[in-house]
């Protein structure tokens, strides 16, 4: 929406929310079809006519993903079906807002094509708070992350690696062995399994080895995001933001390995895959029918139970239920439910998993 | 929503003259008027019913020179369902008093009158009343009478007096019985610029009466002149109106029957009966909805307003004709015009001057046509509605479409608009009488939108009428376009929200994103925007010019338009201007004091510059301006005067 207005009439608009206007980002995004002229230029190529660019070519103009009109689309298509960009050519994709742009509109691909891959749902959001705090332009106090240069570059070559990788898996769901062939179900499970282990095994193991190997203080500064997660050492305080009571991670079968910053646990590798799984797949990814989560939980004395209303509660009974959710409620004589810290707890993760999902994606 | 027919047929003569269109020129006072006939006037052997036409609102006015007579303002009040353009009111002319109105002229007819008095009365019984319904509840009322009769009828919808309500009627209803020796009845259409009054409301007939030019007019007598037969393009001929249910059913009372008619049966039974039934109007609009040679930039003879098109019709070869041949600004072609064939439907193939370069990209925008594919007539698809045409030898491409035919019945109405696309070409000088737009912002809204928000409960509205604006330099899209305006406690919006965009891309169709209606909110329209599409925001950023803050509005877009759903509306397209209630009011008086205010007034945009902030974050500023015409003398000139008030909106546009 073009919206032009006046100073004193924007000023009288106090219902709306202020929000930070992304910097211009480069890479193959210009302002305007003169700047896309000329630089293909710059680089021998010829440029696509004026009224026939569109990102056809995988260049855009920023007012398009911005906006994320026809030009926007076609760059993604365009990106997605050549998974990888030619040598010497500008990269695909800039940190942090293109990715997040390449994957919104690539939910909306791979939804289009049946897929119930779920991959994109945490990788989106988890990017968006990267971009958002990154916008933000947060001090030093706020969040050390983004002014610690070893530590920023880290970030952003995680995020750039990551969609890389990314992208060509996106080309198995909408053009390789996957087009025709919807994953759903266990195959998305499946799916989305493999694609977070080759992710955070492979591709960003060799990133957290880069920066191991310049210096551990660029991870020592990723563990040490103290004041941004609540005191707490930083994956783990991460995780901690969806699971305040730090319950469910020490217990997920396999994420026992969580120190980012040590070699020998492969920087952290069990807990970036088996934590990104369980968020994704909360009702199927704990332990089996045999074995009941509450069984395995310790009790946290510190968060209590949430007050609902009771017919709140009766919908919530039914809805996780109606999951099969492996977890069950004990009531009171009153048919009331019996509320523990373990059940609170297990509630808040799944509706706050849920709800950033449902936020970004409905 | 179903159409009928406007009276019972059943004893309606053949009307063998007071047809709609041109009559015989008026003396007055020395002075000569030409004049155009805008009610279609029938007499029949016995009164008839007045039927609804469908469902709508009726407001009763008694006739000034014959107060045995009364008019009804009919106003339709849901969305049209065939594709015709937006009809605003229904007149019927010459509905006896007493079958609204009991012998006490102070009450309404006894139950069992009509269809719409027993609602008054089933209403009236179902509340207990004692006595009887004042005839006030249907318009005759004291508060009405002491309005000035240049009040208009737009605002007379909305106002509230004590004791009237703007009765609904449904379709088919029997609202009255016409006088047999005055049957009357008109259509308008929704127009930017025309606002039927009291004074039309009371009228026996409506008549649109100019001053015939002499001599060597002036430029201001001559652009007067042809300005003021505008007048009749708000106004639709019930006959071709009628016509145009060839592909849909109309329903037609026949005495005690009703039957739904269309097709041929339509022209033989009920469009027979009306004598403009050879006739056909081509209405061809500029890129501001005004006539075809308003701005008089495409005559070929100045002097006259000759405009002469290329035309062929049926398998003749192409003729130049003029577009003013019958001197008012709306192009009619008979049956007769024809060669003969024995198909039901004429192919009408057009050519439109370029106005010697002043048009080198025009694009034309089929409002209301028809085609015809595989043996049947059918309204254009929204794909095949914009056509890009070329121009050689000052003449844009051809561009053909079909009227259906029986026999010699041809009537119909088809409505183009002839747009300008954006060009790098270098453009002849404007002539004085034309407003050029200088970009596509240049000149969307007329101040003719605003509205009396201060004393009327309404808040929004918007105009149905389509204008065509080419937005692909940074919107990539072009498209047809409807207007709106919003006012609320601190700020006025002015919306241009496309209708259809020219793109096989865009199959769903963008939001109606305000409409006609009451609102008592005090929200700003574009924050109601926001709580329409899921998951998207009006957002207010910071730029840093000159080291300076400055807030900027911007939207941010959402999963929906992207996603493909056909049933969440597109926001993205639509450009709004956004200014406080002081400024709005600052550029009503800059008009006021500028401008002559019989003519059309623009907002124009000056120095548009597309900048960027200290941290390279683009945006887009501009200066509002008015463009309107001045009296210099005899002559009439186009003027831009600016408003100081600055405008920004974020990113490229």
């Amino acid at each position: 929406m073009a919206l032009f207005s006046s100073t004193a009439a924007t000023a009288k608009l106090t219902k709306v929310k202020p929000r930070h206007i992304e910097k211009p980002l480069g890479g193959r995004e210009f302002k305007n079809y003169t700047a896309y002229k000329n630089y293909l230029l710059s680089i021998g190529k010829t440029p696509r006519p004026k009224d026939d660019w569109f990102g056809k070519d995988g260049y855009w103009q920023r007012s398009e993903r911005v906006n994320a009109w026809r030009g926007w689309r076609n760059a993604v298509y365009y990106i997605t079906s050549r998974q990888n960009p030619v040598t010497g050519e500008l990269p695909w994709l800039m940190p942090f807002g293109q990715i997040l742009a390449y994957y919104k509109q690539m939910y909306v691909f791979v939804k289009q094509k049946k897929h119930e891959s779920k991959w994109l749902y945490g990788a989106y959001y988890l990017v968006e708070d990267l971009w958002e705090a990154y916008e933000d332009d947060l001090t030093p106090a706020e969040c050390p992350i983004f002014t610690n240069p070893i530590l920023l570059q880290l970030l952003k070559d995680l995020n750039t690696g990551i969609a890389e990788f990314a992208i060509t898996q996106f080309y198995r769901l909408l053009f390789g062995e996957f087009k025709n062939s919807p994953r759903i179900g266990q195959t998305a499970f499946d799916f989305d399994r493999n694609f977070i282990i080759r992710e955070q095994c492979f591709v960003a193991y060799d990133l957290y080895n880069d920066v191991y190997n310049i210096g551990a203080s660029g991870l020592s500064a990723l563990l040490d995001m103290s004041s941004l997660f609540n005191n707490e050492l930083s994956w783990v305080g991460f995780i901690k933001s969806v699971d305040p009571t730090g319950i469910v991670i020490p217990v997920i079968g396999g994420c026992y390995n969580s120190n980012l910053a040590n070699p020998t646990e492969r920087y952290g590798q069990d807990a970036r895959t088996q934590v990104p799984l369980a968020m994704l797949y909360p009702n199927s990814y704990f332990a089996d029918s045999t074995l009941q989560l509450s069984d395995i939980l310790p009790i946290d004395a510190e968060y209590p139970p949430p007050v609902f209303t009771p017919q709140f509660r009766r919908y919530l009974r039914d809805a996780l239920a109606s999951h099969q959710f492996i977890y069950h409620f004990k009531f009171d004589s009153n048919g009331k439910i019996i509320w523990t810290n373990r059940e609170a707890a297990i509630l808040r993760i799944y509706t706050m998993v849920n709800k950033r999902v449902m936020k970004v994606f409905n | 929503m179903a159409y009928h027919f406007f009276t019972d047929i059943n004893g309606l003569n053949d009307q063998i003259a007071d047809a709609f269109g041109s009559i015989t020129d008026i003396i007055e006072n020395g002075v000569t008027y030409e004049q155009f006939l805008l009610t279609s006037k029938h007499i029949s052997s016995v009164n008839l019913d007045a039927i609804a036409v469908c469902n709508g609102q009726i407001f009763v006015q008694e006739q000034l020179n014959n107060s045995s007579l009364l008019n009804i303002v009919f106003k339709p009040t849901e969305t049209q369902t065939f594709n015709f353009p937006k009809i605003k009111y229904f007149i019927y002319r010459g509905i006896k008093k007493d079958s609204l109105v009991s012998s006490d002229n102070l009450t309404i007819a006894v139950k069992g009158t009509n269809t719409l008095v027993d609602s008054i009365w089933q209403a009236f019984d179902k509340f207990n009343n004692t006595g009887s319904p004042s005839k006030e509840v249907i318009g005759l009322h004291s508060d009405i009478n002491s309005l000035a009769s240049t009040e208009i009828l737009d605002e007379i919808f909305l106002k509230t007096f004590s004791g009237l309500q703007f009765w609904s009627v449904k379709g088919g209803d029997v609202i009255g019985e016409f006088d047999k020796n005055a049957i009357g009845f008109e259509i308008t259409q929704e127009d930017l610029f025309y606002k039927p009054d009291l004074e039309f409301a009371r009228k026996d007939e409506t008549i649109c009466k100019v001053k015939a030019l002499v001599g060597t007019p002036t430029d201001v007598e001559f652009f007067d002149h042809w300005h003021d037969k505008e007048q009749i393009l708000s106004f639709i001929d019930p006959c071709c109106f009628f016509a145009s249910f060839y592909n849909t059913n109309l329903f037609v009372r026949n005495g005690t029957s009703e039957t739904k008619v269309k097709g041929e049966v339509l022209f033989e039974d009920l469009i027979s009966r009306f004598l403009n039934k050879d006739q056909c109007y081509i209405d061809i609009r500029n890129e501001f909805n005004f006539s075809l040679n308003y701005f008089k930039n495409y005559s070929t003879t100045p002097a006259t307003n000759t405009v002469i098109i290329k035309i062929k019709l049926g398998s003749d070869s192409f003729q130049d004709k003029n577009y003013h041949a019958i001197a008012w600004p709306i192009l009619v072609i008979k049956s007769n015009d024809f060669p003969s064939e024995t198909n039901s439907i004429r192919t009408v193939t057009i050519k439109l001057p370029s106005g010697n370069g002043d048009n080198p990209s025009p694009i034309l925008y089929a409002d209301k046509a028809y085609r015809y594919s595989n043996d049947l007539l059918a309204d254009l698809e929204n794909g095949e509605r914009f056509k890009t045409l070329s121009v050689a030898s000052n003449y844009a491409d051809a561009f053909e479409f079909v009227i259906p035919i029986h026999e010699d019945i041809i009537s119909s109405y088809t409505l183009l608009k002839y747009g300008k696309q954006n060009t790098e070409e270098t453009l002849p000088t404007p002539i004085s009488t034309q407003i050029r737009k200088s970009d596509y912002l240049d000149c969307i809204f007329p101040l003719a939108l605003n509205f009396d928000y201060i004393t009327l409960p309404l808040k929004n509205k918007t105009y149905d009428v389509d204008l065509y604006l080419d937005a692909i330099e940074t919107h990539r899209y072009e498209g047809a376009f409807s207007l709106s305006i919003s006012f609320d406690q601190e700020n006025i919006t002015l919306l241009a929200n496309p209708t259809l965009i020219n793109t096989k891309e865009y199959k769903r169709q963008p939001i109606s994103v305000v409409s006609t209606f009451k609102s008592y909110k005090n929200d700003n329209i574009i924050e109601d925007i926001d709580k329409i599409e899921q998951s998207s925001y009006l957002s207010k950023g910071t730029l840093k010019i000159s080291n300076t803050d400055q807030d900027i509005l911007f939207y941010e877009t959402s999963m929906a338009d992207v996603s493909g759903k056909f049933d969440v509306p597109d926001i993205r397209n639509i450009i709004g201007i956004n200014i406080t209630k002081e400024q709005w009011e600052a550029i009503l008086l800059l008009s006021i004091s500028s401008f002559n205010q019989k003519y059309p007034v623009y907002l124009a945009i000056t120095n548009k510059q597309q900048l960027e902030d200290d941290d390279g974050k683009s945006y887009t500023s501009l200066t509002l301006a008015l463009k309107g015409y001045q009296i210099q003398g005899s002559s009439l000139v186009v003027n831009l005067v600016s408003t100081n008030i600055n405008l920004i909106t974020y990113g490229i546009v």
